[in-house]
């Protein structure tokens, strides 16, 4: 097994001196829009697939069961995903993300049968979503030592601008060029987009010769290890993550945070329909919801490296669960438009923060796995979203059950991160204790790296 | 950090899997042995609107949209998952 020391050298990564890691943000910010493009493209390709004079005339059940097992296969692939990111880095995993993704658009081109929707859109598409979300999101932790959360709120915010640009392209596309063409340009224009710009990426800054924007000097030297001890140090990381409490509650949180917000993206516009709003004017509240978000999602990682992330995550769902009250009286459409502004703050909040909060509770070790854990978590809290909210609208005849779910998930969220660790320090500073001799980090270094992730820290404050 | 060898589950994980887990059987349970009449299951599937009169509004130009009802020819209580919620909950 062995190691090498390599000093790597501090520098700008590019000749224009810009930072290399901003033009990395810049390819995963793009590839963050074709992610986002297939949960758009599940919203826009409901109405042909149940339109009875069209090729396909399903109905809700039949379209039910493939959007479940898109969410299902989502959050079983998510912490699969994470893991691959973190063994082989994410440089490969997006070139596999393009091929996947143009494959399983494609074949999405050609469904006749039932079964071809669930395997194309439920399975290939679900894991090729987990691909991009991922290992990708979670790679910009390792290129950024400082302005972390500047770096994830500009990249949840291009995420939250570009989904709103993709899904009226979409929709044009479906009416100008049919069904089958449709999704073979997006595959072909997405999934193409996403080999080329692999060509760019880098993993880690060591994979481009330089170093992570905000590395210092004194910072300690990047070693390049063997295969095996790589494989070994990330089992051990993940051992000593697992005998955390963070561990567990950050997924449950955004478990709960989803599904807090997802009954109401789901059914805030049948509730203003019922209340006499009209379809068009309703319709509006999803738009006003999304463009509030931007802020959320841009505001949330910054004020959260900057504050600690516990107060803002507690504040953002605070402000998603208490928000939704405005629905029980809202009747008119300027009420249903001011619940939408404060309630896209809060919802755009709570979902952007979990890099910047990884990074406080375990440093810079490698954290895929971990936000992959947190993606099945939110997958598996928009799946329960959409069930319990549709039963509890089914049996009541009401919208308030419902409602008062989602002010319970929110609410719930708040107290499970009030019952979390402070953020203020590592939690496992030792975790290389559980590492034999050669695979560890001189004492020297790892002391120095943890000591430089809390001046990092405290510079920010 | 705790040193034992075995993974400690915290108890708000455990506490919110259970709460979970038993909301889904409850309104499992309850929506089988309800009488709905016509109401539309509202399962919000994107670009759908269901709407509690059990009618579904959708974009007038187009087709009509095919909306699964659970008063259908066969009884909920019945089926296989129907039964098993029912079974499984100790309110209903």
């Amino acid at each position: 097994m062995a190691v090498t020391t390599t000093p790597t050298p501090v520098t700008t990564g590019s000749p224009k001196g810009i930072h290399r890691a901003w033009i990395i943000l810049g390819i995963l910010a793009a590839a963050q829009i074709v992610g986002q493009s297939i949960s758009m493209a599940a919203g826009i390709m409901v109405a042909p697939l149940n339109d009875a004079d069209g090729g396909f005339g399903w109905n809700m059940g039949m379209i039910g069961a493939g959007l479940a097992a898109y969410y299902l296969f989502g959050a079983l692939a998510a912490p699969i995903t994470g893991m691959l990111g973190d063994r082989y880095g994410a440089r490969p995993l997006m070139f596999a993300c393009g091929v996947l993704y143009a494959t399983s658009m494609i074949l999405i081109g050609t469904v006749t049968h039932f079964w071809q929707f669930i395997l194309y859109f439920g399975v290939m598409l679900s894991v090729t979503q987990s691909l991009a979300m991922v290992p990708l999101l979670a790679s910009v932790n390792g290129w950024f030592k400082q302005k972390l959360g500047l770096a994830t709120g500009l990249l949840w915010a291009s995420g939250g601008v570009g989904a709103a640009a993709v899904a009226p392209s979409i929709a044009n596309l479906l009416n100008a060029v049919g069904w089958q063409q449709t999704f073979t340009y997006i595959g072909l224009f997405g999934g193409g987009l996403l080999m080329l710009l692999t060509l760019f990426y880098r993993s880690k800054p060591a994979d481009a010769g330089t170093t992570a924007f905000g590395a210092r000097a004194d910072d300690p030297t990047e070693i390049i290890r063997s295969k095996e001890v790589d494989r070994l140090r990330l089992k051990v990381f993940n051992k000593a993550m697992r005998r955390t409490r963070a561990f567990w509650n950050l997924p449950t949180i955004h478990g709960l945070g989803c599904a807090g917000h997802g009954i109401i993206l789901i059914y805030s516009i049948p509730l203003a329909i019922d209340q006499g709003v009209s379809l068009t004017t309703a319709s509006y509240i999803l738009a006003i919801i999304s463009v509030f978000s931007i802020l959320g999602r841009f505001m949330a990682p910054i004020l959260a490296e900057r504050m600690g992330a516990k107060p803002v995550m507690m504040t953002a769902l605070f402000v998603q669960g208490l928000t939704v009250m405005v629905l029980f009286w809202a009747q008119d459409a300027w009420a249903f438009y001011l619940f939408a502004g404060l309630f896209g703050l809060g919802f755009g909040g709570e979902m952007s923060a979990y890099l910047v909060v990884n990074r406080q509770y375990f440093g810079t070790g490698p954290l895929a796995t971990l936000y992959g854990f947190e993606m099945m978590g939110a997958l598996s809290g928009h799946a329960i979203a959409t069930i319990l909210g549709g039963l509890a609208i089914y049996i009541t005849g009401s919208f308030n059950p419902a409602l008062v779910l989602s002010m319970f998930f929110s609410f719930s969220g708040v107290l499970v991160i009030y019952s979390m660790e402070s953020g203020a320090k590592v939690l496992i500073p030792d975790w290389e204790d559980g590492l034999p001799p050669e695979a560890k980090t001189t004492p020297q270094t790892a002391d120095r790296a943890v000591r430089a992730a809390l001046i990092g820290q405290l510079d920010s404050d | 950090m705790t040193k034992s060898k075995r993974i400690p589950v915290p108890l708000t994980f455990s506490l919110v899997l259970a709460v979970v887990l038993a909301l889904i059987i409850f309104f499992g349970a309850w929506a089988v042995s309800a009488d709905t009449g016509n109401r539309t299951l509202a399962f919000g599937l994107p670009g759908t609107t269901p709407t509690l009169s059990g009618s579904n509004l959708q974009d007038p130009n187009s087709g009509e949209y095919q909306v699964a009802r659970l008063a259908s020819a066969v009884e909920n209580s019945d089926t296989w998952w129907g039964k098993a919620f029912l079974r499984a909950c100790p309110l209903h």
